[in-house]
């Protein structure tokens, strides 16, 4: 029998893979599209040929793991987890916090990176600064998947590859990741910054 | 919220004492959770601003160098 636990863990492992397969991916096509603009001098590769391969798995990865992102976040909010019932209600676990939004965020961003990536087409890799901020989005993406995925190593009770980083700048995951006042502003500052570049832009164009 | 106060009085060999107090303010499970919510709203908020703003900005500095590849300005 399929218990509800069982379930929770297989899809876990579904979208990690499936963002993981979409970041490697990624990641393969940003080094690729680099060593051309860099190195191409000294030995020649097909880099276009190179993406032809490696990018529908990009887009399939990161629709897999979204979709099984989903399942997973509503199997754990509907169904009794074990880690819901012994680890008490969302209030009372930071850890749980802490793994909820960094979900969240890993779930937003590629959903962003799946649009722009529909809107614009496979084209997109040869459109410069819009290839550049569609990498950004995906690599963002990718963060929060790590931490994300460690954070659900924790409350498993089998801590995460991230430990020696966490120990280095001593941040404690079981700790609430509190935005502070600094934080806040930082985010607001950026979101400032970016809105009247745009503006910039559009006024200049 | 509960604010709890914690006080340290060391003495050395002569006798002469000292006290150093903090007082911390723990936010209640309501609080903390208010503010949970809000962050995240406001994480979530930014990101897409942020992420599709970039994308408009990164679109018009396309159209711009296409144009100017093609004669146009």
């Amino acid at each position: 029998m399929v218990t509800p636990s069982g379930l929770h863990t297989m899809l876990v492992g579904l979208h990690e893979g499936m963002l993981m397969l979409a970041g490697l991916s990624l990641l393969i096509i940003v080094a690729a599209k680099l060593y051309r603009r860099l190195f191409s001098r000294i030995l020649y590769i097909d880099v276009d040929k190179i993406v032809d391969y490696v990018e529908p798995a990009t887009l399939l990865g990161a629709i897999g793991g979204v979709t099984f992102l989903i399942a997973s976040i509503y199997l754990a909010i509907t169904l009794p987890v074990p880690f819901l019932e012994g680890g008490g209600s969302l209030v009372n676990n930071p850890l749980l916090m802490n793994k909820v939004m960094m979900s969240a965020f890993t779930l937003e961003t590629w959903i962003i990176f799946i649009i722009v990536r529909v809107v614009h087409d496979k084209k997109i890799w040869n459109k410069g600064a819009l290839s550049a901020v569609y990498a950004a989005i995906g690599i963002a993406g990718i963060l929060f998947t790590i931490e994300s995925g460690s954070l659900g190593g924790h409350l498993a009770g089998k801590g995460s590859i991230l430990d020696p980083l966490y120990e280095m700048f001593k941040i404690d995951p079981a700790k609430f990741f509190a935005l502070g006042t600094l934080g806040t502003y930082a985010i607001l500052g950026i979101c400032v910054l970016v809105g009247i570049a745009y503006i910039y832009i559009r006024r200049k164009s | 919220m509960g604010t709890y106060a914690v006080s340290l009085t060391v003495t050395d060999d002569k006798g002469d004492t000292n006290t150093a107090s903090k007082s911390l303010v723990v936010p209640s499970a309501k609080q903390r959770m208010q503010l949970w919510i809000t962050q995240v709203a406001i994480t979530t908020v930014a990101i897409v601003f942020v992420s599709f703003t970039a994308v408009g900005i990164a679109r018009k500095i396309q159209v711009k160098k296409e144009g100017k590849k093609h004669g146009h300005t």
